[in-house]
């Protein structure tokens, strides 16, 4: 009896990290606005819960979600009186469709739904609770987490977000082909903003819920645009750096030492292979030019794939960065291309290309750049430089983890 | 001949956000009270819209590259020139004509339905 519902409701909660989305998406029409398509998408998983442990779990979980999701909508109408006032044909069509399909069959409802939640008309920071709150299912406290915000305020701004949608017109489609590429950037740096964010969070279950979410979400839009190469690139991205999650801690403030590459996800790196390999196919057959996801993905990749540090190929990294450097110029990457410079040409030539872009206001509360600075400088013998950028260093790290391997890096440096 | 003249209407907008019925029916009784005063001064009233709040705007910076941000528009160097009232299908519609506009700087306010 305990087993039956440990592994209904194991079914179900995978079902909501990865389709909660498609369930939300193919309900709004039905049921008028966002608000109520959640309410009624929460009120089938709960329904869910229930019938399967009865029933058994149907064989398209996705579609009796839907159906159960779109009826609850259609008796909330009847209720409210409001169901002669909606259009009729569009239910209609809606109930006629066939709800056993695979989930893939939702495919076009969540694009909807997140092209209208990454809407370039709404801030950026709502673009992400809106999409961690509507498309992923994610909690408010958890989305508000991700952008260091009280929980208060993010739902306020998820409101605010929605009124914006309402009440200025956004409509709930796809965007036309002409503003589809510059569209499908916006939703591509929502996705990758959370999968950054997540990463660089402690580790707690909150955090597993964010980077599950950023996860399931690249892999259906890779499922949509199969052949898009910055799609692809960016699900390769996510997928290689979410590898080594378990192994990443305070150690990778500088480079990958100290990580224990054994602990790294053998089945994320595959996937994240796969799906670089097909983006840079797919850039290479459309204008031979790879974008910065395929090109961070390729990196990460060339990361991945090396047993440590020492056998790394940094000639082939340094020539990457040098092509993302071209086409995503910021200092963050110019900081890790230095580093790059660093095992190809030397300490020397690395420091001239970091004091290059120490001076960039976004890396000024960005402890991995005194961290890179001290280590070159030790590498150059001048210790008591080293040991002052680790002070800087120390003083703006984010977290107790990243302080102590500082300070173990520091006292390594002998007096 | 008589001149024309565009009256831009400035308020602190927690006054309607956070209207009761009772203060919005004050607020439409008060729009009635001096469109009458228009008239009975012996002017034209060419008519007048309510716009939703600055939470639903959305900029448009014009150009070969236009940017589309959310929010009203701060003004800089640029002043208020002109307007269009414009009815199309959407806010996506209303964007791509902003972007072909012969100004700067577009600011794109829904019109409140009354």
């Amino acid at each position: 009896m305990t087993d039956v519902a440990d592994v209904v409701a194991d079914v179900v909660a995978s079902l909501h990290r990865d389709h909660w989305g498609r369930v939300v998406a193919a309900t709004v029409r039905t049921a008028g606005d966002l608000d109520t398509a959640q309410d009624c998408a929460q009120h089938a998983f709960e329904r869910s819960l229930v019938a399967w442990q009865r029933d058994g779990v149907p064989e398209s979980g996705v579609g009796w979600l839907v159906r159960t999701a779109r009826n609850h909508a259609l008796d909330l109408h009847r209720r409210a009186g409001s169901l002669r006032d909606r259009m009729p044909d569009l239910v209609q069509r809606e109930e006629s469709r066939n709800v056993d399909e695979a989930a893939a069959h939702w495919n076009d409802d969540l694009l909807r739904l997140v092209f209208t939640c990454c809407h370039p008309a709404l801030a950026e920071q709502d673009r992400v609770l809106l999409t961690l709150r509507v498309v992923c299912g994610l909690p408010t406290p958890t989305a508000a987490g991700l952008l260091l915000l009280k929980p208060a305020t993010a739902a306020a701004r998820i409101t605010r977000a929605k009124h914006k949608i309402t009440a200025a017109g956004i409509r709930y489609a796809v965007p036309t082909a002409d503003d589809l590429p510059a569209r499908l950037d916006t939703v591509l740096e929502v996705v990758h903003l959370v999968a950054t964010a997540a990463h660089e969070r402690p580790r707690d279950p909150e955090t597993d819920s964010l980077e599950e979410s950023s996860r399931a979400l690249a892999t259906s839009l890779a499922e949509i645009f199969p052949d898009e190469p910055e799609v692809l690139g960016l699900l390769g991205l996510v997928l290689f750096t979410q590898a080594r999650t378990e192994a990443r801690r305070a150690a990778d403030i500088v480079l990958l030492d100290g990580q224990d590459r054994g602990s790294w996800d053998v089945r994320l790196i595959a996937g994240g292979r796969a799906a670089t390999a097909r983006a840079v196919e797919r850039a290479v057959a459309r204008d031979g030019r790879a974008g910065r996801y395929a090109l961070q993905a390729t990196i990460a990749g060339v990361h991945a794939e090396a047993v440590s540090v020492e056998t790394t190929d940094w000639p082939a990294l340094l020539r990457l960065y040098d092509r993302l450097v071209e086409v995503w110029p910021t200092p963050v990457v110019r900081l890790n291309r230095a580093v790059a410079v660093s095992y190809v040409e030397g300490p020397g030539a690395a420091l001239e290309a970091l004091d290059a872009v120490a001076g960039a206001p976004s890396l000024r509360e960005y402890a991995y750049l005194p961290a890179v600075r001290a280590r070159l400088l030790a590498d150059l013998g001048r210790t008591a430089e080293a040991a002052a950028a680790y002070q800087c260093a120390i003083a703006i790290a984010g977290d107790d983890a990243q302080r102590r391997y500082l300070k173990g890096q520091l006292e390594a440096l002998g007096p | 001949m008589s001149e024309r003249y565009l009256f831009i209407l400035f308020d602190d907008e927690s006054t309607w956000v956070d209207a009761t019925p009772a203060e919005w029916g004050a607020m439409m009784a008060a729009h009635e009270r001096f469109s009458k005063a228009i008239v009975a001064a012996g002017a034209i009233d060419h008519g007048g819209e309510a716009l939703q709040p600055t939470t639903t705007a959305t900029t448009v910076r014009t150009g070969p590259d236009p940017v589309v941000t959310d929010g009203p528009f701060v003004e800089s160097k640029e002043a208020f020139g002109g307007y269009y009232v414009i009815e199309c299908d959407g806010l996506d519609a209303a964007l791509a004509l902003a972007k072909e506009a012969p100004s700067a700087v577009v600011e794109v306010r829904p019109i409140m339905a009354v």
